[in-house]
């Protein structure tokens, strides 16, 4: 189970830095277009809209990899002083609620991007198509919930074996 | 059930959840659909759910915040760090805590180019502490003035905090931006007369470095431009009207990795470390930004903010009395849990009363984030110096908490001098085009 959380990390890893390099994309686009539209008056189109939709991408892919590394804030304040066992159930249970939220979401975002297919939803101004931006989104907050699975199998069978 | 009811018994179970260490944006997204649930459905709530999370995550006025945390990262990668400490080093080092008056210095300049506390904590510690430790300071100085310092990356902006305040009350980001450049250089000062009266009434905790010579001390200072360079950009735009915030934290991004690629201080692994760091604070903002909204959706819901609004300007009290109630309450939410949580969760609720009471948004701001910054080093939980003894391992956490005592202190006097002199925020501010 300790190599199957160790794998999850690895490849949503990779997963999180892409949405890094999309960041950094969008940064040297946003600098792109300040500078052509300061001195050229002709900015880059879209840039806007563009930014918006890959920003989700930036946050959702790095989901993943931030619950199979604890990136997430908690208090610890009580749950301190349990033993290391409970305290690993603990972890383990939390994880699986973390789980359940992340799903729910990712189902809705889901019935999300069925009605912007359907309606072939676009952005206002430059009317670039939603649905290739929301479809990966909803896959990572989905591989999200996934991750949390993992990580509460994980410390399950650490609490069983201590 | 009365909405005011089920609203308080959300509050009960968000406390109970938090406690019981689920992550505090799992918690307040539970409780907000939950209660969402019991005030208007579950049609209503699963509506929060499908809409919600990617709207606001893909909203234009947020990229500010990861753009931030990435430059931040960057120019710690960079090095532009040592090069802030070395200058601080040589102009305050000899004096008696010198070291320590050039690690809150170094703290401030670092601020100017980081929008987040523990990030600047934790990249001046690796800079700092070994520093002070060869001249043999007082673990408990080290270690306090790096935590409290750490927490000026807030209040000199860029800010990750004033960003968010500003995105949940509707105000301008550049504006709140600038409320925090005054505040934050008399905060240094502030640090820096601690660490003087700390350090001459037990002058064993600090003793002073040699004296740098004239010209290394130039050399030091000129080695800085590129944070220079950096703050004005960044800065400079927004204070201009030349670029909107999100536009000048990408300028700020890209020039960090420009410098850090010319300086040949940035290396490729480097760069992806940068990144790593970058987006999974990214993730962790959102997911608590995305758990505050559907929980701020439930709090706007029950009306429980309007109706506190109502009741305390109705009391017959005077304002700053409820304003001061309200920054004690959050110095004890602050001790207690996390401050991105805590300001997402109580803004919505506390705004209203203080804007009804007549009190100026930006300046609450400012005084949110000290409230903040106490918050950061307060025990039992604060953050700043959690990050802090996790590199310095060997120092336990209550000489940390004794380290910060003189720090807090200081918090406090610039708590009474912006009650005092409100301008002092809204000075800049009030200058811009």
């Amino acid at each position: 189970m300790r190599s199957l959380e160790a794998q999850a990390t690895r490849w949503t890893r990779y997963l999180a830095l892409g949405g890094g390099w999309v960041l950094l994309g969008v940064a040297v686009l946003t600098v792109a277009d300040a500078l052509l539209r300061k001195f050229l008056s002709r900015p880059l189109p879209g840039t806007f809209e563009a930014s918006e939709l890959l920003l989700a991408a930036v946050i959702f892919f790095a989901m993943p990899y931030t619950g199979l590394t604890d990136g997430h804030v908690s208090v610890d304040l009580l749950t301190g002083r349990l033993s290391p066992r409970a305290q690993t159930v603990i972890v383990g249970v939390n994880a699986l609620v973390c789980a359940v939220i992340l799903g729910f979401i990712a189902y809705q975002m889901g019935l999300l991007a069925v009605e912007y297919g359907r309606s072939a939803r676009t952005t206002i101004t430059m009317r670039i198509p939603i649905l290739p931006f929301i479809v990966p989104v909803t896959a990572a907050a989905a591989l999200a919930a996934l991750g949390f699975v993992v990580q509460a199998l994980a410390a399950f069978a650490r609490a069983a074996a201590r | 059930m009365s909405p005011i009811t089920i609203s308080l018994l959300g509050f009960i179970a968000l406390l109970a959840l938090i406690l019981a260490r689920l992550p505090i944006a799992a918690a307040m997204a539970i409780v907000g659909v939950g209660g969402t649930a019991a005030i208007a459905g579950w049609p209503a709530a699963l509506a929060t759910l499908r809409q919600g999370p990617f709207e606001r995550a893909s909203s234009y006025t947020l990229l500010i915040i990861p753009l931030f945390i990435f430059m931040g990262y960057l120019a710690s990668q960079a090095g532009l760090s040592q090069g802030l400490f070395r200058a601080a080093h040589v102009w305050l080092g000899h004096r008696r805590g010198g070291l320590a008056m050039a690690t809150v210095a170094g703290c401030a300049g670092f601020g100017a180019i980081c929008g987040s506390s523990v990030a600047t904590g934790a990249t001046m510690c690796s800079v700092a502490l070994p520093e002070m430790r060869r001249y043999r300071y007082a673990d408990s100085l080290s270690t306090g003035c790096i935590a409290a310092g750490g927490t000026l990356g807030i209040m000199v902006p860029p800010s990750i905090i004033f960003v968010l305040y500003g995105i949940m009350t509707e105000q301008s980001i550049g504006k709140l931006l600038m409320s925090g450049v005054l505040p934050g250089l008399v905060e240094t000062l502030l640090f820096i007369v601690a660490i003087a009266l700390v350090t001459a009434w037990w002058p064993s905790l600090g003793a002073p470095a040699p004296r740098a010579t004239w010209g290394e001390a130039l050399r030091a200072t000129r080695d800085i431009w590129e944070v220079g360079v950096l703050f004005a950009v960044v800065i400079g735009g927004i204070y201009g009207g030349l670029a909107t915030p999100a536009e000048s934290a990408a300028f700020g991004a890209v020039g960090a990795l420009a410098f850090g690629l010319a300086r040949r201080r940035l290396t490729w692994r480097g760069l992806v470390e940068a990144l790593d760091q970058t987006v999974r604070t990214t993730a962790m903002v959102f997911f608590i930004v995305i758990g505050a909204d559907l929980f701020g959706y439930f709090m706007a819901l029950s009306q429980m903010p309007m109706q506190l609004a109502a009741g305390l300007s109705a009391l017959q009290v005077k304002p700053f009395v409820v304003l001061w109630a309200i920054i004690v309450t959050y110095i004890v939410l602050g001790a207690l849990m996390d401050e991105l949580a805590m300001i997402l969760l109580t803004v919505p609720i506390f705004f209203p009363v203080v804007t009804a009471l007549g009190y100026d948004p930006i300046w609450f701001g400012v005084v949110i984030v000290v409230v903040v910054q106490i918050g950061l080093i307060a025990p039992p939980v604060g953050l700043n110096v959690f990050v802090i003894g996790g590199i310095a391992r060997d120092v336990p956490m209550v000489t940390i908490y004794r380290g910060i005592m003189p720090f807090l202190a200081a918090m406090i006097v610039l708590l009474a001098v912006l009650a005092a002199w409100p301008g002092l925020a809204l000075l800049l501010p009030s200058q811009m085009r």
